[in-house]
């Protein structure tokens, strides 16, 4: 039995490039409908980082927090706390990657069936802007604008790309949303168990944001742009399960269709 | 290790399957296997000695009918050996497959103990041994992977754990799965039954699923799977009723028991409560659980939602498990949904209709409650001992609490008795006392080719694994997958379309393979203006909680529309909407879709209509035979008005609503009509190759006065004295259009058109309102001038 072709084959896949480090957080305020967009640093690397799951090469000293109450933007009365659901999520970049990490709490992790949406499955969701120039107050998402999905059932890890928000797709579509589907091109994970849940650490290519209407994005030092992160718990995927938290590092609950409610990625 | 069988005379299965006494006598056939404790000969006749005493005990002896086997079953059985039997775990405690099971798993008696579960993911392992020894759990859900004889081999590896612990109680599985021979790559297409409307396809189906789980060691399928309105056979609940007994019977009478569920419907969105209409209507929802009973279903799950008093968790609500026990007459195995004690933020709560508030009782007492209402097992990832419920490990239940209960007199030992004696009923009337092992050659040769068993190959795709299953079942999921696809629109009889056509094809998934099947009949093209047909298979696009077309495919019609190009758009697992219907001059909704519930160790097989299928379809070699199941709605809008706990009124008026609601109240089982509302789709429809409708227009309802700037509407009746079929319907005002209707018919139907334009002149005078052939004359003048 092999794996499917179009699936990157299980944990370790790949290395990347180098460290440096990254980031960080700045606090987010509670409350629904009170809560500030936060600001964050993603720092350069000038070294390969080998995608292995193991965050020793990481820069940890400011992440995006995902550990309060606040940052619940779903089904928050079905959060049993920290020790069920909390991250720590780091960014960096080179001029060619994205890389992400993080160091996750989770009781129940890797929890995934082919048959159910991503939002009822363990996922991470980045949104992003490739625009640094985008109007961060604006309310409905620009051609720049990005909802990521990455799976995280260790196992086949799809990801998948939402546009359905966005208005003037020039001609850059969704990917991926019916599951299955590996569609970031050049992406590679990986993840390792901790005792309290794991580690996770991927690349993407800025290439996989870009097309013929849409350039790539090309950080530099003092960029900043609208991001966002959010993770999605499910404790046992199966149909007809009727809650399952979600938490996001800035933003109330409409985040996902509010660009306004993103935080700030600063390029350093 | 020691293998005998024993040929006596006939009879076991049938009656075991019906749930009858197991008849006693010599005359009778049972097959005898016993690997790890002796076997005993008693006039000639063999018997497991199953606690190993030398002596042939009652309940080892298959001449006695089940119940006096089990009396003396029980009379052997301490207290935490009889509250065993009442958890369901997932095998090995673990959510996912553990594929490929290995000795740890098996046979480990140090536990927990650190499993490497795939590529360095570890976690806290309890073993098969462990579970059925130290937990005395003896019953698994098992989403297990594997080929064909990998299942049965460690099925029997499991069932020698079993044999050999102190009473050998052998081990039942279950599955999500209704078809899980080829472990986690596919499962049933169950959606697609309702849909293709053909009880004997249908039913033979059913039969071979059954058979091919039941080779490799499967006792019991969660299924069926949402037996409500709206679940997965539609909205009729006749209908519903009759593919449910149909199900139920099949799986049965091929040796696997079936657990309906959920009683009395999912959890989630598609819950009772959620459901519930001002009308709080239920009494069609229980015609399909009527019906599941009265077929002989031998275990029922309860959901996770509230039940007919729309109180608390169904197993802790005293009416409605007492209707399912008393009114039904269900005297099954009934096990909980997974979780049911709940987590610390989670807690069990609410005022059950005795007034009991669940959240003053103590485990103890939520058991207790549990079971005295009716519930026999309780379902869970894992079992942890003692009573902490704050330490959870995943989704775990707490036997310990039921014993400790029995001791201290919460529980009366005889609700154990009781929920203990179903569960081995069902071990019982399976044979498994007698002989739990399955073939592992002869489930492969009836699971799997013949090409397959001579020579096995690595299964990496659609191709290669459907190559390798029984030919004769995956022809008729062929036949399947065409029946349930429901041919919703076909201007100008565009399909089927004709050999050599060029084609652009697009494909939401698996693009490269919808184009090399339809290249099979046509010229493919890489542009838009070099086609003479664009097909797109636009797929689910999950966004959030719900479904849409794939904003790709959108983007991808509106450029061939513009262009000019006849569009074909076959929907995978998306209703036909405004926009499809606009932009698609032929659609079909694909409505085969089969993804493995739950855990999955291997995916990315195309578990919906094949390629091939499609193509077939798309150029005559096959035909669409579906009907819709579902009313569709014009609107999001529409949707949300409309009752879920009521058939066919999508865009009914409320006073039409409460003419059904009291239709079904007085007589559950009567046949609604199906064109009261004003949906898109009626249900039932579903159109035929070169079958047309033939539509009249008659009454059209009109003022035949009317005061300037005052506003009416215009209705009239459409009658399809034809075929199923589409028209679109529209409303002219002195010759100009003012408003167009899709309307779409079943043949022999009528449908009243209810123009949505309120009509308003300001003027005075005569104007010649017309619907197609019919037109009449409102006169617009001001009361009482000349």
């Amino acid at each position: 039995m092999s794996y499917p072709q179009t699936r990157p084959s299980p944990v370790v896949r790949g290395i990347a490039l180098a460290c440096l480090i990254l980031l960080l957080a700045a606090p987010y305020a509670t409350g629904e409908g009170d809560r500030e967009p936060a600001t964050a640093t993603a720092y350069q690397t000038a070294e390969p980082i080998v995608v292995d799951g193991n965050l020793v090469d990481w820069n940890r000293s400011s992440p995006l927090l995902m550990d309060s109450e606040a940052q619940l933007v779903r089904d928050a009365d079905y959060w049993l706390g920290p020790q069920d659901l909390s991250a720590r999520v780091y960014v960096m970049w080179d001029e060619e990657h994205l890389y992400l990490g993080a160091d996750v709490t989770e009781d129940t992790p890797f929890r995934a069936a082919a048959m159910l949406p991503f939002d009822s499955q363990d996922c991470f969701e980045v949104y992003l802007s490739t625009n640094p120039d985008s109007d961060p107050a604006r309310t409905s998402y620009a051609a720049t604008d990005f909802r990521i999905i990455l799976l995280i059932d260790s196992e086949y890890w799809d990801t998948a790309i939402d546009r359905t928000k966005v208005e003037d797709s020039r001609g850059f579509y969704s990917a991926g949303m019916a599951g299955g589907q590996s569609v970031l091109e050049g992406f590679q994970c990986a993840v390792q168990r901790t005792t309290l849940g794991f580690t996770y650490e991927a690349v993407i290519p800025w290439a996989c944001f870009s097309n013929a209407q849409i350039p790539r994005l090309v950080p530099s030092v003092g960029d900043a742009i609208s991001f966002d992160f959010a993770i999605t718990d499910t404790e046992y995927p199966c149909p007809g399960t009727e809650y399952v938290p979600q938490m996001a590092w800035t933003g109330n609950s409409t985040f996902a269709s509010d660009p306004s409610e993103w935080g700030t990625l600063v390029f350093r | 290790m020691r293998s005998h069988k024993l040929l006596v005379i006939v009879l076991a299965l049938a009656l075991a399957l019906t749930g009858a006494a197991w008849a006693a006598a010599a005359e009778q056939e049972v097959s005898v296997e016993a690997r790890v404790k002796p076997i005993l000969t008693i006039d000639d006749l063999q018997f497991r000695d199953l606690n190993d005493n030398g002596v042939l005990d009652p309940y080892e002896d298959w001449r006695l009918d089940a119940d006096a086997r089990i009396d003396d079953l029980l009379s052997q059985m301490t207290l935490e050996e009889e509250v065993g039997l009442l958890f369901h775990c997932m095998s090995a405690g673990q959510f996912a497959p553990t594929y490929p099971v290995t000795d740890e798993f098996l046979y480990e008696q140090n536990c927990p103990f650190p499993a490497n579960i795939q590529d360095g993911r570890y976690t806290e392992g309890y073993s098969f041994w462990y579970y059925i020894n130290e937990f005395n759990i003896t019953t698994f859900l098992d989403d297990q992977a594997g080929m064909p004889n990998e299942l049965a081999d460690y099925h029997n590896k499991v069932q020698e754990i079993a044999e050999g612990s102190r009473l050998g109680i052998p081990v039942t599985f279950s599955a999500n799965r209704e078809y899980n021979a080829w472990g986690s790559m596919i499962d049933m297409p169950h959606t697609a039954f309702g849909y293709a409307n053909d009880l004997d396809l249908a039913a033979e189906l059913w039969s071979i699923y059954g058979q091919e789980m039941a080779a490799i060691g499967y006792h019991v399928t969660l299924n069926p799977y949402g037996v409500e309105l709206g679940g997965w056979y539609g909205e009729d609940p006749n209908y519903l009723a009759e593919l449910t007994a149909l199900e139920v019977t099949n799986m049965q009478n091929s040796g696997i028991e079936t657990c309906t569920k959920h009683f009395i419907a999912r959890g989630g969105p598609y819950s009772f409560s959620a459901a519930r209409s001002i009308g709080q209507i239920y009494q069609n929802w229980m015609v399909p659980w009527e019906a599941a009973v009265d077929a002989g279903t031998g275990w029922i799950m309860t959901n996770s939602g509230t039940g007919l008093t729309n109180t608390v968790r169904v197993e802790y609500d005293n009416v409605t498990m007492d209707y399912l026990r008393n009114e039904l007459d269900f005297d099954g195995v009934v096990v909980t949904d997974w979780g049911p004690i709940g987590r610390p933020t989670r807690p069990v709560s609410g005022i059950a209709p005795d007034g009991v508030d669940l959240a003053t009782l103590s485990l103890r007492e939520l058991y207790t409650r549990a079971l005295r209402n009716g519930t026999d097992q309780f379902g869970a990832v894992s079992v942890l001992p003692g009573e902490d419920s704050s330490v959870q490990r995943d989704i775990s239940n707490f036997p310990d609490a039921i014993v400790n209960a029995v001791l201290d007199g919460t529980c009366d030992e005889e609700l154990v008795d009781t929920s203990a004696r179903r569960v081995l009923r069902s071990k019982f009337n399976q044979g498994l006392f007698d002989n739990p092992y399955v073939d592992v050659q002869a489930a492969l040769e009836l699971c799997a080719s013949t090409d397959y068993v001579a020579n096995p190959w690595e299964i990496v795709d659609n191709d290669t694994l459907n190559a390798a299953r029984n030919p004769h079942l995956v022809a008729l999921e062929r036949q399947l997958q065409a029946e349930s696809t429901v041919l919703i629109k076909n201007d100008g009889t565009l399909l089927p379309l004709a050999d050599g056509v060029k084609a652009y094809v697009y494909a939401t998934s698996n693009s490269d393979l919808a184009a090399d099947a339809i290249g099979e009949y046509a010229t493919i093209v890489d542009s838009l203006d070099a086609a003479d047909v664009v097909i797109a298979r636009v797929g689910t696009i999950r966004v959030g909680r719900s479904s849409m077309p794939d904003d790709a495919a959108v983007g991808l019609i509106a450029d061939a529309k513009a262009a000019g190009k006849p569009v074909v758009i076959a929907l995978d697992g998306v209703d036909p909407d405004v926009w499809a219907i606009e932009n698609g001059d032929a659609i079909l909704r694909l409505t085969f879709s089969r993804p493995p519930d739950h855990g999955e160790t291997w995916a990315g097989f195309i578990t919906d209509v094949l390629p091939s299928v499609l193509a077939d379809m798309l150029f005559g070699r096959s035909e669409p035979g579906g009907m819709l199941v579902m009313e569709i709605a014009r609107s999001a809008e529409q949707k949300a008005e409309q009752w879920n706990d009521l058939s066919f009124d999508t865009g009914a008026s409320d006073a039409v609503r409460l003419w059904l609601m009291q239709m079904v109240k007085d007589d559950p089982y009567v046949q609604l009509p199906t064109n009261l509302g004003d949906p898109l789709f009626t249900y039932g429809y579903g159109m035929q190759y070169n079958l047309e409708p033939a539509f009249a227009y008659n009454t059209l309802v009109v003022p035949s006065t009317a005061v300037p700037g005052e506003s009416f509407q215009v209705s009239c009746v459409l009658a399809n004295g034809g075929f199923d079929g589409y028209t679109t319907a529209e409303l002219v005002v002195d010759g100009e259009l003012v408003e167009s209707k899709f309307m779409a018919v079943g043949g022999g139907e009528f449908r009243v058109v209810q123009f949505d334009t309120a009509l308003v002149f300001d003027a005075e005078g005569t104007y010649t309102i017309a619907v197609g052939s019919l037109s009449s004359d409102v006169v617009v003048a001001v009361p009482g001038a000349e």
